[in-house]
């Protein structure tokens, strides 16, 4: 495997009326060419900020901290994410590299352009396509998603497309480009659950034809067992536990991780109660003193929790949690 | 192509409809005015020492039709209106048609070239005002766009008439110069309007201006923080493409939608401006129909008439609509 | 690598009635809270607030009478007089101005000549508190004015042709805006009320039928229709009549924009769960509409009627100002234009302007206080950069 991307000490606040805003705090991560990682947690855990600032796609009272470094490994060489400058630099992890599928597919397109308008103008940004050779690419694009009547569909409006349709033809568009990464927002959130599972496996199988990495944001953990080979759980901009998908979910280090999985239906026994995380997401103007989550953890081994920022530790090898429950044994990183 | 055409006329249709209502209030109005055209007419004649009876003016009445009921002389005279006939003036004896000619179309071309000069500036204002984050460039627009609003047009035309007379002398009254007043059209009388024109143009369309940068803002704003805009950017377009080809193109129908409503409001100015800029056209004509003659006919035809623009700015930009529009055209073009 | 800047402590007991203060808080003082944020809305709601005082006390703050009455025969069209402390003759910790005397004789070639006298003499001292014509306040008959000189007159601002003080004028047009303001938007949020309520709460075929009708009024231009609807009124009518008339039928003019935001309100709030309930407790229409859905959107309303007061202010100024609105001795803007547009007031005489500076400061003001109280109340009607 060879690397494609790297995240270190991601750190993004925002500027508003009321301060700064912490959204993400200290992330650091990494992906391999073909692998796809799950990046899960409640909205507000800062999982869609942290996938836009690898195409540097927050609002521009956003501020990245000095340490940050995103670096993105391209056949021509690395590229450093945070060190682009300008439009015309940025169109590399802007539809280049980088594609990226919104949680609604309806509100993604422009309205009053045809969704082929719209494919072509991005190969004609990217790439060096005649215009004919692009509405071909883009017909392609969009038959190879499983959309019937192609030609026609390219002609066509959002709003004259299915809900299934139209997220189709969202990742039609963000593969024509051929990207290594692939952002996925929460991209069937907004489907019928049993359009989701066509979504799921269509984007299976383009992970392994195109061979690219996907970061797929969700709050659904069924999903991202379905699809991934590595999951991360962020909590309130940070990072809290990472690893192998399926190590993590049947055995969750960090209490919230546990929480998550508890508040799952169990299909088993279906009368069950359903174990609720306690206590709300706070504030982000409110970001609790040392570990992030102790406000809400029921698993508190005492002071330390609200005064120290616990570090990762490997629970197994590769599966690493950041909770002072492993701390008191001394762990390393 | 045939449910276009069906599309166009239910919007034409309607409009008739709002036309026949308001030629029904505005008819009402005329009437209710105390007096009728007979007894103006024999009043008229008096003065000029006739000796009048009361069998006279019941004559009188007959030869006006003015004895037939209600109904049908308002059918009558929406006939005449939906023609461009608006009958005789009582006052001034008049054919009215005649009398507005050319001073409608001037009124209306004045009106129109003030609308085009308003969203002129306001659009690429509007635009840059909401994109801009510039503070203080914002805070600008703002109090000019608030001076729109609190400073009417006819203080502003004050304000620049004693400006100008007070530096130049001279008070840039009038739509012609003297020499051309009555003379027939030619390119130097056009040369010597347009020379005098931009003033009642600029004036018409400043507070006009004023709203159209607000609504300008305000639809840019709002397209910009939508999500197809990001997701655009997230495909690499980026710049001034980016911004006309997405927020812009989306936020043009409400705006088209809006001319109608931003023209009403430039027709309120104009008799106003006309008054001080002593303008020979329909405001002024208005109002001296009705402040110093009470000419209800004159008046109601004009009022008609700058209704039934409005009307038919509405007709045409729900036809620009539908054509612009996708979601509108494929709806009547299934 | 982890080491965290300490986020604020636990809340104090303080911080969290605060906060509880948030939750639990009525839409009202909700808009309050918001509203206060705003620096150039809460400017503007002082700048008001002295404007309207200033406007009801206006006998008292000014001199003289506004009408006729209390014209100065001997200073018309007169330049403002600025109070001074020195001259060439000397200082004087009591503010003066200047006598000035009309004249009319073979050497000024028998025509009216101001002349101003600077002698030590004519000076007209500045006093504070002075006896002067009988005014009415609250009913009760008063004559003490704030200011005035020890003999003749002072006129701040100039006087017009026939000697009335401008100054006195523009403070009792404020008033006499404001009232024609406030009974033109109370008459348009009756009417505004009534249909857009009924529109707005049954819905259907008469909603549309309403509708129609509001927007076939809102396509006839305001100010011609105000024209021919002003004509109606013989000029045999006192000027307290016409100012009535005139107010009422701004009222009729101004009502189907209300009218709408009331018919938009309603047809949300109308079909929220508790007007259900409401329905099946057996309450009816009326009771519904009066009790449950007003409460729910009074604050906006009134947010409706502030920013519909400045045109209903703009609309008489216009209508005044063309002739067919108010009339003397009724002082407004409008009335007090009538006659600039001639040449030789813009020559010569142009402190008849001063009042359009207080009625610009007056609108802006509303309209401030408009804006900010619509930010307030939606604070997402317009996305803050």
């Amino acid at each position: 495997m060879t690397r494609l991307l790297d995240v270190e000490n991601l750190t993004l606040q925002f500027d508003t009326d009321e301060g700064r805003i912490t959204a993400v705090d200290d992330v650091s991560f990494t992906l391999e060419q073909g692998e796809v990682m799950g990046l899960v947690g409640e909205s507000g855990s800062g999982k869609s900020v942290t996938a836009k600032s690898l195409m540097r796609l927050n609002a521009a009272n956003a501020h990245y901290s000095d340490e940050t470094r995103v670096t993105l490994h391209l056949e021509d060489g690395p590229v450093d994410v945070m060190a682009l400058k300008g439009a015309r630099a940025l169109q590399v992890v802007r539809g280049g590299a980088i594609s990226m599928i919104f949680q609604e597919p309806m509100a993604s397109f422009a309205p009053a352009i045809t969704i082929g308008d719209q494919m072509v103008e991005q190969l004609l940004i990217h790439t060096d396509m005649s215009k004919a050779r692009a509405r071909e690419v883009s017909i392609e694009m969009l038959e190879r998603v499983g959309i019937a009547d192609a030609a026609q569909r390219f002609g066509q409006y959002a709003f004259e497309l299915s809900g299934g349709m139209r997220q189709r033809a969202m990742i039609a568009m963000a593969l024509s480009t051929r990207p290594k990464l692939l952002i996925a927002d929460e991209p069937t959130t907004a489907l019928d659950v049993t359009i989701q599972a066509q979504v799921i496996d269509l984007m299976k199988d383009l992970v392994k034809e195109f061979h690219m990495g996907i970061i797929f944001i969700t709050h659904d953990l069924g999903v991202i067992a379905q699809t991934a080979d590595k999951i991360a759980v962020m909590y309130l901009g940070r990072l809290i536990e990472q690893g192998p998908v399926r190590e993590v979910i049947r055995n969750p280090g960090h209490p919230y991780t546990r929480g998550l999985i508890a508040a799952l239906p169990d299909l088993e026994d279906l009368d069950k109660p359903l174990t609720p995380v306690p206590g709300d997401i706070p504030s982000p103007l409110e970001r609790p003193t040392g570990c992030v989550f102790h406000t809400r953890c029921t698993e508190k081994v005492g002071d330390i929790c609200a005064r120290e920022v616990p570090r990762f530790t490997d629970v197994t090898a590769g599966h690493r949690a950041a909770c002072h429950i492993y701390g008191q044994q001394g762990g390393g990183k | 192509m045939l449910q276009f055409a069906r599309f166009t006329a239910t919007r034409a249709v309607l409009a008739v409809l709002t036309l026949l209502l308001v030629s029904f209030i505005v008819f009402t109005l005329m009437e209710l005015v105390p007096g009728d055209c007979a007894e103006r007419y024999i009043a008229f004649k008096n003065t000029q020492g006739a000796v009048i009876t009361v069998a006279d003016i019941e004559a009188e009445r007959i030869r006006l039709g003015l004895d037939k009921p209600y109904l049908e002389r308002w059918v009558k005279w929406v006939w005449g209106a939906f023609q461009g006939d608006f009958g005789d003036s009582c006052i001034l004896r008049l054919n009215i048609a005649q009398l507005l000619g050319d001073k409608f179309k001037i009124s209306l071309g004045l009106s129109l070239a003030a609308l085009v000069f308003a969203y002129l500036i306001a659009i690429p204002v509007g635009i840059y005002a909401a994109v801009s984050k510039n503070r203080v460039v914002n805070n600008i627009l703002r109090l000019v766009s608030y001076l729109g609003l609190a400073l009417p047009n006819f203080l502003l035309a004050l304000i620049i008439m004693l400006f100008a007379t007070v530096y130049f002398h001279n008070s840039l009254t009038g739509l012609f110069s003297k020499e051309f007043r009555d003379a027939a059209w030619s390119w130097a009388k056009l040369v010597d309007f347009l020379k005098h024109a931009w003033l009642p143009v600029f004036i018409l369309g400043w507070s006009a201006t004023a709203f159209a940068i607000q609504t300008v803002r305000a639809l840019m704003s709002d397209e910009i923080g939508k999500l197809y805009v990001t997701a655009a950017e997230a495909r690499g377009v980026s710049g001034r493409r980016l911004l006309m080809r997405y927020p812009a193109r989306h936020a043009l129908a409400p705006i088209i939608n809006s001319l109608g409503f931003d023209l009403n409001r430039i027709f309120n100015e104009l008799p106003v401006v006309a008054l001080i800029l002593t303008l020979t056209e329909a405001g002024s004509l208005l109002i001296d129909a009705l402040a110093k003659s009470n000419d209800q006919q004159l008046a109601g035809a004009i009022i008609f008439l700058l209704t039934g623009s409005i009307v038919a700015m509405n007709f045409i930009t729900d036809i620009l609509l539908a054509i612009m529009d996708p979601r509108v055209r494929k709806s009547i073009l299934r | 690598m982890t080491d965290q800047t300490a986020a604020p402590g636990p809340l104090s007991e303080a911080d969290q009635k605060a906060k509880e203060a948030y939750f639990t808080a009525s839409q009202r003082q909700l808009i309050w809270q918001r509203f206060k944020k705003n620096k150039s809305a809460l400017f503007g709601a002082w700048v008001l607030i002295v404007l309207i005082l200033s406007g009801i006390f206006s006998p008292f703050l000014t001199p003289y009478d506004p009408t006729i009455a209390g014209r100065d025969k001997e200073y018309m069209n007169g330049a403002p007089e600025i109070p001074r402390f020195c001259d060439e003759n000397g200082c004087s910790l009591r503010p003066f101005v200047y006598t000035t005397v009309r004249e009319r004789s073979i050497k000024t070639n028998f025509r009216w000549v101001t002349e101003v006298k600077t002698g030590l003499e004519d000076r007209r001292y500045l006093q504070f508190f002075v006896e002067g014509s009988p005014y009415k306040l609250f009913g009760m008959t008063f004559n003490t004015h704030l200011f005035g000189v020890d003999k003749g007159q002072i006129h701040l601002f100039g006087t017009d042709s026939t000697g009335k003080d401008i100054f006195s004028r523009t403070f009792a047009a404020i008033n006499t805006s404001m009232a024609v303001g406030t009974i033109g938007v109370f008459i348009a949020f009756v009417l505004a009320l009534i249909i857009g309520g009924v529109s707005g709460y049954y819905g259907g075929w008469i909603d549309s039928v309403l509708q129609m009708l509001t927007d076939t009024i809102r396509t006839v231009p305001a100010i011609p229709l105000f024209m021919a609807l002003a004509a109606f009124i013989p000029d045999t009518w006192s000027a307290e009549m016409r100012f009535f008339f005139i107010s009422i039928i701004l009222g009729f003019i101004g009502w189907p924009t209300l009218a709408r935001r009331v018919r938009t309100h309603l047809l949300t709030e109308r079909n929220q769960e508790y007007v259900l309930a409401a329905q099946l407790c057996g309450a009816s229409a009326g009771h519904i509409i009066r009790r449950h859905l007003l409460p729910s959107f009074t604050s906006y309303i009134i947010v409706d009627l502030v920013i519909s007061f400045p045109y209903m202010v703009l609309s008489e100024t216009a209508l005044s100002f063309i002739g067919l609105g108010l009339k003397d001795p009724v002082n407004s803007l409008g009335v007090m234009l009538q006659n600039v547009t001639s040449a030789d007031v813009l020559l010569n005489y142009q402190w008849y302007f001063i009042p359009v500076i207080f009625f610009i400061v007056l609108v802006l003001a509303f309209v401030f206080v408009g804006d900010g109280l619509r930010d307030a109340a939606d604070p997402y009607s317009d996305s803050k950069k």
